[in-house]
């Protein structure tokens, strides 16, 4: 029997040539990668800070571990599954961190720019309700437990698909399914009042 | 001094199936035309029309200083128009209409609000054109406008400065200001031609309203970064980090929404504002004043 | 009335616009280098080759203690004389080779419907 051929890593030349030193290669996945991983890894932390902080750790993580990455995955996956342990650990050790209230991140979510869509031809009206919406969902967010948060994440955020969360979290697809349809319940009753209110 | 006599409305509604076919406008059009006139500045021609208080012709200047001085042409007459005044930030100027007669003024509608493109004709003393309204601007580049425009798409050429825009209904929603674009020009809303008028008319300039807020251009989310104390802002109970949601008719997003909502306050009538607080959304009743 | 799934899920997609401002990751990847320069120059070459010491061990299975530490000690030896003392860290360049660092343009609120691209506004604090 065939072994099954697997696509080609788009990011393959990138790698072998950071892996060799090529410092400019490595740049450049950052820069690949960097918004996506931004998008996950806030939307996990909703802190300015501590997103940057983080990405550094990851970036830095990555970089260091480039000779071990034997391709068995494609780059993507990788630096995703690091992005998520990384983060699932931070948060971990936020939780036991003294002074960190949920109102310190919520103000931190209202004053940060990247929450506001950019679209400049949005119906204004439309986009104040939207806004108001955004800020409730992320509270509600934030009220997740962080394996519920990630998944989330993950499936309606970046847009990933149950098999590939599945392989960055290392685990089943029938587990991932059974964490979103609970987050998603918690979510839904979060954001009732909002809704009725709104529409 | 002789002034072209132009034919009175009620006389010309029995004959407009048949001007209409003459002019080769589409019989079943729905746009009724309103009769601007050619102006002459320093600077260049404009079009100027009678503006929402009939005794006031409006128009726009380039921003020139001498703004002041405007010709009325008529066929071979030139006749000066005597200056009322303007306002520096919309480059709206006017001048004593010469034919004051309300049946011959032009229809304003009160304000312009569709979020959607549409259909509008360009209507100037020389020609009508087709456009389409395309989108709100409040932003060009990283300039923050200080009130919003609508953003016209012309395919055979721009009309200039001061063309009426009318809609289906043959009111007039904006004015042009001037081209962005080959195909594509700004105008000013009619809300805002309404707004300055009033203003002229009481005070021969805009006097804008004053709240005592601030906020950041740097910012996209309209978060209020300071209330000055004794301010209408300050004594209504707007705080600091407060967030502007809504300032009277005008929902807002966003920095350049709240720039184009705060245009539209009149000292001394109150208005409405809406913020956001701790996700909370409360109203205050707020009386701006002079400034 | 509850969001429907797909509802949540819509608003949730929209975030998928979230990233930072524009010039971050010029800065940040200049931070990622300054990093990167001061881990490489806190690795002195003695505990350089203490690492790789180390690493090399923890693939050695126990039963091969022994001759491992004979080995361990040849190496030591030979790698304090190769490895030159106060050994110079390649230094990196101060800035990313193929990226421009553009800063970050500042909004500025114009005072009038001045359109010309010369026309500078107000940056800052606005009153209203």
């Amino acid at each position: 029997m065939f072994r099954q051929s697997r696509p080609p890593d788009p990011d393959q030349d990138l790698v072998s040539r950071a892996k060799n030193g090529d410092t400019r290669a490595f740049d450049a996945l950052i820069l690949k990668y960097g918004d996506k991983l931004f998008g996950l890894v806030f939307s996990m932390t909703s802190h300015k800070e501590d997103t940057h902080d983080l990405l550094q750790e990851i970036f830095a993580k990555a970089y260091h571990s480039l000779p071990k990455f034997k391709g068995n995955s494609t780059f993507y996956t990788w630096i995703y599954q690091i992005a998520t342990n990384r983060t699932l650990n931070f948060l971990k050790k936020r939780k036991n961190r003294a002074g960190v209230s949920l109102d310190d991140m919520e103000s931190s979510v209202q004053q940060d720019p990247a929450l506001i869509d950019t679209n400049t031809n949005a119906n204004p009206e439309r986009q104040s309700s939207i806004n108001e919406l955004q800020i409730r969902l992320n509270e509600a967010m934030m009220k997740l437990s962080e394996s519920h948060r990630m998944v989330v994440t993950l499936f309606d955020v970046q847009g990933m698909s149950h098999k590939e969360i599945a392989t960055v979290l290392n685990s089943s697809e029938g587990t991932i399914r059974s964490r979103l349809h609970y987050a998603h319940l918690q979510l839904q009753s979060a954001l009732q009042d909002a809704w009725d209110e709104r529409f | 001094m002789v002034i072209n006599n132009r034919p009175r409305r009620l006389v010309a509604v029995p004959l407009l199936p048949a001007l209409c076919l003459v002019s080769g406008l589409s019989a079943i059009s729905s746009f009724a035309a309103p009769e601007p006139i050619k102006v002459e500045f320093p600077s260049g021609t404009a079009c100027a029309i009678s503006s929402p208080d009939p005794g006031f012709l409006v128009s726009v200047h380039s921003g020139a200083s001498n703004s002041s001085k405007a010709t009325w042409i008529g066929g071979s007459n030139r006749t000066s128009l005597e200056f009322i005044g303007d306002d520096k930030i919309t480059r709206l100027c006017f001048f004593k209409n010469p034919n004051p007669d309300a049946s011959q003024a032009a229809l304003w509608a009160d304000d312009f609000r569709s979020e959607n493109p549409g259909a509008l004709r360009a209507i100037a003393y020389s020609r009508t054109t087709d456009c389409t309204f395309q989108k709100w601007v409040t932003q060009i580049g990283d300039k923050v406008l200080p009130l919003g425009l609508l953003s016209v798409s012309f395919q055979n050429g721009i009309p200039p400065a001061g063309t009426p825009l009318v809609d289906s209904s043959g009111k007039i929603v904006g004015l042009i200001l001037q081209p962005g674009s080959a195909t594509m020009a700004y105008a000013i809303p009619a809300q805002a031609v309404h707004r300055v008028v009033q203003d002229i008319v009481a005070h021969r300039k805009l006097v804008k309203g004053w709240l005592g807020i601030a906020l950041s251009p740097g910012s996209q989310i309209p978060r209020i970064t300071g209330v000055l104390p004794n301010s209408p802002a300050a004594d209504a109970g707007i705080l600091e980090n407060d967030i502007l949601v809504k300032a009277g008719a005008y929902p807002i997003a966003r920095y350049p929404d709240a720039v184009n909502a705060l245009f539209y306050t009149v000292p001394g009538e109150t208005t409405s504002l809406q913020i956001l607080r701790n996700n909370k959304r409360i109203e205050y009743q707020v009386t701006p004043i002079a400034k | 009335m509850k969001p429907s799934v797909e509802q949540i899920s819509n608003l949730l997609s929209q975030r998928s616009d979230l990233r930072p401002e524009e010039g971050y990751w010029q800065d940040f990847l200049r931070e990622f280098h300054h990093n990167q320069r001061v881990e490489a120059a806190s690795k002195s070459a003695p505990a350089a080759f203490l690492d790789r010491f180390r690493s090399w061990f923890s693939e050695v299975s126990p039963s091969k203690w022994a001759y491992g530490a004979g080995l361990a000690y040849a190496t030591a030896t030979i790698a304090f004389f190769l490895v030159p003392r106060g050994a110079e860290v390649e230094t990196m360049p101060s800035a990313p080779v193929n990226h421009q660092v553009v800063p970050a343009p500042t909004m500025e609120q114009l005072e009038q419907l001045n359109l010309d691209p010369s026309t500078e506004g107000n940056t800052g604090e606005q009153v209203f």
